[in-house]
């Protein structure tokens, strides 16, 4: 048994949790991931606590006490909730464009007009919500330790508060000096791939803490 | 303490083992669970026998000693590999409760490298659990034979067991109980069972081995412990003609003096009764020395 299949086991499991439980969740990011302008933002933010939602519901039936006998290690436990929540960023944007690009294609048919441009699939929207997509996976980076050192309720209280600390802090940063009159030399591309960058390194970074975290927790290692 | 034939096959075996966290500690534990046989574990609770569980399968950092779990260390590397041949039961489940019977089987195929589905199918089936209904609406007995078909449906040769039958009725009891019986006529099958159900363990268990407070006690064959102990009642007077060394413990009542002795220690004349494992648990968490 490798850790690739045992992945697809705790996977398969947080799927049927979800199916189970978190329908409403579902149907929410749905629903945001279609709206028009910046809303579908909303639906990653649904998909940044869903993997802390589950942990909620497995820490309840103390399933990671069973959990840490059966047959792979903490870092296939850990990753396989951040895999979780790389999997539905990666759904919703799929959607937010897709459903982008249907709008543009059926508008014309159905209205006789070309589609409103909070509807349509430009380079803007398709650049905001590649980095709205990563946004949430810094998001998910920053709080997943915190989440697995201290649990769900706990943890998500640490990380709102780090959360209101950061947002806060740039706030300040931003009203000290008027970020808009800086003239950054720098092609979208460019931008795109080092907040990419970025974002793999923070979760590179975050899920070795998170294992740490999740042994210092569970094993008192 | 050597307890067992060094030559023999252990599935399980401890030696030196130590472990501590805030006010407890696990101190110096040897034993050795030979390959096809049974052995319960006893204690009070918090005497350490879920941390024994916790070391054995590396849940837990031991402090120092040895731990090997089917012939390999268990911080060896190959460890979480070695898992897919030990089953585990915890008395307070563990299994994701939102899942039904079947889903349960189809993420733990995917967990376990010998899942056996028509095994598992046929285990549900024997225990009379219905495949389409959440594990959270089971009934405490029924969520133990769901956690037990799980531990075995993926072939293990050792299965640990921490509490499993606690809560349950007798006859769903005698009827889980027969499952690990027939478990270990295979000669390379072992289980370790914690119970405080003591009746449970002297059916089952070729060994008992009984944790106090961090110690192990002792840890013997079962027919062993019973042959050698027994009850004495004696006046108080007639009490002075036994020799110390052969009282493992006693208790004053008003009529005399009632103790747990080393049945070969003491002169055959004394009328001595048989004794259960009962009585010799709790004689020796009252006045037993250490291993």
């Amino acid at each position: 048994m490798n850790a690739k299949n045992g992945l697809r086991g705790l996977l398969l499991k947080d799927f049927y949790c979800i199916w189970r439980y978190l329908k409403i969740y579902l149907l929410l990011m749905l629903v945001f991931v279609l709206l028009p302008g910046s809303l579908p933002m909303l639906s990653f933010l649904y998909a940044v606590l869903l993997p802390a939602t589950i942990l909620a519901y497995d820490e309840n039936a103390k399933w990671p006490e069973l959990a840490a006998m059966l047959p792979f290690s903490s870092r296939t436990l850990v990753f396989g909730k951040y895999l979780l929540g790389y999997i539905f960023a990666g759904v919703l944007l799929a959607l937010a464009l897709l459903s982008r690009l249907v709008y543009q294609l059926i508008w014309p048919l159905l209205l006789g007009a070309p589609v409103d441009n909070d509807f349509a699939l430009t380079g803007e929207f398709a650049f905001f919500i590649l980095l709205t997509c990563l946004a949430s996976l810094v998001l998910e980076a920053l709080s997943m330790p915190f989440i697995f050192r201290y649990g769900n309720a706990k943890g998500r209280l640490v990380s709102f508060l780090l959360f209101g600390i950061i947002f806060g802090a740039s706030l300040g940063i931003a009203r000290q000096f008027d970020i808009t009159a800086l003239e950054l030399n720098i092609s979208l591309p460019v931008l795109f791939l080092a907040a990419a960058a970025i974002t793999l390194a923070l979760n590179a970074v975050s899920c070795q803490i998170s294992v740490r975290m999740y042994d210092k927790r569970l094993r008192g290692a | 303490m050597e307890v067992f034939d060094a030559n023999s096959q252990n599935a399980i075996k401890v030696e030196r083992l130590t472990k501590s966290f805030g006010n407890f500690t696990l101190r110096d534990v040897n034993f050795a669970l030979p390959a096809g046989s049974i052995m319960g574990l006893v204690g009070e609770n918090g005497a350490g026998k879920t941390t024994l569980f916790k070391l054995i399968m590396n849940v837990l950092r031991r402090d120092e000693g040895e731990i090997s779990v089917l012939g390999q260390d268990n911080l060896a590397p190959g460890f979480d590999a070695l898992k897919n041949e030990v089953g585990v039961v915890l008395g307070s489940a563990g299994l994701p409760d939102y899942l039904t019977a079947a889903q349960l089987g189809r993420v733990l195929r995917l967990c376990f490298s010998a899942w056996d589905d028509g095994y598992f199918n046929q285990m549900l089936a024997d225990f009379r659990l219905p495949e389409d209904k959440l594990i959270k609406e089971f009934s405490t007995g029924m969520k133990m034979k769901i956690a037990i078909a799980a531990a075995l449906a993926h072939r293990p040769r050792l299965l640990l067991l921490d509490e499993p039958t606690s809560g349950l009725d007798p006859i769903v009891r005698e009827e889980i109980l027969g499952v690990f019986n027939d478990f270990t006529r295979d000669p390379e099958h072992a289980i370790l069972i914690s119970s405080h159900i003591l009746s449970d363990l002297e059916k089952i268990c070729d060994y008992i081995a009984f944790l106090h407070e961090g110690r192990l006690l002792f840890c013997e064959e079962k027919d062993k412990l019973l042959e050698d102990y027994a009850l004495l009642k004696l006046p108080e007077a007639d009490f002075a003609a036994v020799p110390p060394g052969a009282v493992v413990s006693l208790r004053r009542e008003p009529w005399g003096v009632e103790a747990l002795v080393k049945k070969h220690e003491i002169n055959p004349a004394f009328v001595t009764e048989h004794t259960t494992l009962e009585d010799i648990i709790i004689f020796w968490s009252k006045g037993g020395g250490a291993q």
